[in-house]
């Protein structure tokens, strides 16, 4: 995807946006005597927004083509992309519902493999680093920094 | 000088000397590495305040910050990628100079500067400081609704080199913050009925998510390439790799790029990531011999890392007299005084006149441990440069999680990290700088409730904008600022800076 088509379709979505929230600011109603009322932001936000995602459109559109521009997201990188995003989620709801150590323990191993090189690949280090840090950081923000993190059925 | 004298006492003490060191520490190894940076640094460490007294917290984020901005000179000079934005320029001649053999005399050169330009830059803090907060006690809300648009103007423009998209991270930045309670009179925007929205997303977490989660995604895209570097080897000979004569001679150069870190520094909304390039533009189109920059030459070190330290005092007075914050990084640093109950603005000096001295202190000590961390335990800093991006950045974001979650103790916060995580990453692969969101996230508010109180107390005329010196002049000189960024993108011009900062994407 070179610039030019990146910033037609993030043109179309922002002008989408501006729309929806155009919509949703203009129910905004006055309650107050004098000035402004709340919607007044929103709005004038939106309409901005609006215009600028258009100019964005029309200059790429009017830009030139680039021959010979390559895709700057190959098939690989999307799919590790996507892998380090599906791990950060499972981890988050590990984290409301197993408790902050026990999801860090598992999810950190899985995380250094996803963000490795195929040939840095060591899961004994993993595993080992995984536990470490994690009782690092449990110890230094429960009791240095006094800090509380988050619990479930475990710790 | 009596505050001095208690801004001494308060900071050397062991906690906030401790604080500093391990600020100045981290923020250097935080800058050092590509993909982590001065913001990150603060960002992650900002949760570790919320128990500590206000001088320590603000003793370690200091710390951080001069740490991270000088940090980025190694890896630029060493492997030729520099740790952050504000290290840009340092890698033109850095890196020639090291590749040439002479990697220790470009990181003693790069390392002195740096600890100059912090210098020069507490001293503008100090004397400029004071009587701007004096004289802003004068301004009302129409002074600050024309100063924060100024402000958001400016970010919008310098971001990047596409002005439409800047300004619609700007714009993105002030619909976030709109979420929420409205000032005024109290509705209840885009909430949804969901009551975790009605105090408006934290700064917090969406910074997290844009600065560091996003990091992660990017760190995953290139995860197959193996990442090794080997840092050139080096000795810096001599005292920092210059003599008297050479300082003579680099003064003019030295003196006119800490006015340039300065006075860009000052300017709210742009910072080190802008100063360290124009100063090297300016240094090259002053000396006598342009054509040697780019070739490995002292010249070229010294203008950008004397800037981007300058800007570090710089960049506070915005943020200390008038409580608007120029960049990301004193967003966060406001976000800290907030946390302790504090109000940055002109009445800080007068009823914090104890803490200001103390930040004032803490910066002064800061220069000094960087100077001395940096030189002295450099081999241990390149060291750090080869442990693995997989080991770091997966370890980031736990700390991620931790902070979002400390700021109120909920998931929702979490949830909130998660979903900026991924616009940054979005962000980042259609081309839209995020420094201008983060300045509409926290200015807009600050922005609307001002108009908004202005008018209700001029019962709705808008003349008193323009009727008022100060509040006409920002609004002026915002307006001003667009025309000729328009201009010159209707001309078909870009300027040298833009020109090289797009070069450098």
């Amino acid at each position: 995807m070179d610039e030019r088509k990146a910033d037609i379709i993030s043109g179309i979505v922002l002008f989408g946006l501006s729309i929806v929230i155009y919509i949703n600011a203009t129910g905004i109603e006055q309650r107050l005597p004098v000035g402004l009322d709340s919607g007044i932001f929103p709005e004038m936000a939106s309409i901005l927004l609006a215009i600028l995602s258009v100019i964005v459109v029309v200059r790429a559109w009017r830009a030139p083509r680039r021959e010979g521009e390559t895709s700057e997201i190959d098939k690989r990188g999307l799919a590790s992309v996507a892998l380090s995003f599906c791990l950060i989620v499972a981890y988050v709801i590990a984290v409301d519902a197993l408790g902050f150590v026990v999801a860090t323990i598992v999810y950190l191993p899985l995380q250094f493999f996803a963000l490795s090189p195929s040939g840095e690949r060591r899961w004994l280090a993993f595993v080992v680093v995984s536990v470490l840090t994690t009782a690092v950081v449990y110890a230094a923000f429960t009791y240095g920094f006094r800090l509380i993190l988050p619990r479930g059925t475990f710790i | 000088m009596e505050l001095w004298l208690t801004g001494v006492t308060n900071v050397f003490s062991l906690y906030p000397l401790i604080a500093i060191a391990i600020g100045v520490a981290v923020g250097i190894i935080f800058g050092a590495i590509p993909g982590m940076s001065a913001t990150m640094a603060v960002a992650l460490c900002l949760p570790m305040t919320f128990g500590m007294s206000p001088v320590v917290s603000m003793a370690l984020l200091i710390g951080l910050y001069v740490g991270g901005i000088s940090g980025g000179l190694i890896s630029a000079i060493l492997i030729n990628i520099p740790g952050t934005p504000s290290s840009i320029a340092t890698t033109f001649d850095g890196h020639p100079m090291a590749a040439r053999g002479e990697a220790g005399r470009a990181l003693g050169i790069g390392i002195l500067y740096s600890f100059i330009g912090t210098l020069m830059g507490c001293l503008v803090l100090f004397f400029l400081a004071p009587p701007i907060s004096a004289f802003a006690l004068r301004f009302g809300s129409f002074e600050f609704f024309s100063i924060s648009v100024f402000a958001l103007t400016l970010v919008a423009g310098l971001a990047g080199n596409n002005l439409p998209k800047g300004l619609i991270s700007a714009v993105l930045g002030l619909l976030v913050g709109m979420i929420g309670i409205a000032p005024i009179d109290a509705y209840k925007r885009f909430t949804f009925g969901q009551p975790e929205l009605d105090a408006g997303l934290a700064l917090l977490p969406v910074l997290l998510g844009l600065f560091a989660m996003s990091e992660v995604f990017k760190a995953a895209e290139e995860s197959y390439k193996s990442g090794k570097v080997k840092p050139i080897s080096f000795k810096i000979p001599g005292f920092f790799g210059t003599d008297w004569k050479e300082f003579k001679s680099q003064s003019g150069n030295m003196l006119r790029s800490g006015l340039v870190g300065v006075t860009i520094g000052i300017l709210p909304g742009i910072g080190s990531g802008t100063s360290n390039m124009l100063a090297y533009l300016t240094a090259k189109n002053s000396s006598k011999h342009p054509e040697k920059f780019g070739t490995g030459i002292p010249d070229g070190i010294v203008a950008s890392e004397t800037s981007n330290n300058a800007g570090i005092g710089a960049e506070m007075i915005p943020l200390m007299t008038l409580g608007i914050p120029g960049d990301a990084v004193t967003a966060m640093l406001l976000g800290a005084f907030l946390i302790h109950g504090i109000q940055p603005g002109p009445m800080l000096f007068t009823t914090n006149g104890d803490l200001v001295y103390s930040i004032f202190v803490s910066l002064l000590v800061a220069s000094f441990v960087m100077l001395c961390f940096e030189y002295f335990g450099i081999r241990v800093f390149v060291r750090l440069l080869a442990v693995p991006k997989h080991y770091l950045l997966a370890v980031v974001l736990v700390m991620c999680v931790i902070g979002a979650y400390a700021t109120n103790n909920r998931m929702f916060d979490i949830y909130t990290l998660l979903a900026f995580g991924v616009l940054g990453y979005v962000m980042v692969k259609f081309r839209y700088p995020f420094p201008p969101l983060i300045l509409g996230f926290v200015l807009g508010p600050m922005i609307e409730r001002n108009l908004r109180s202005a008018l209700m107390s001029s019962q709705g005329d808008l003349l008193p904008f323009i009727q008022r010196p100060f509040s006409a002049l920002f609004l002026l000189l915002a307006l001003a600022y667009v025309a000729w960024v328009v201009w010159g993108m209707v001309r078909g011009r870009k300027s040298a800076v833009s020109d090289e900062i797009a070069l450098q994407d």
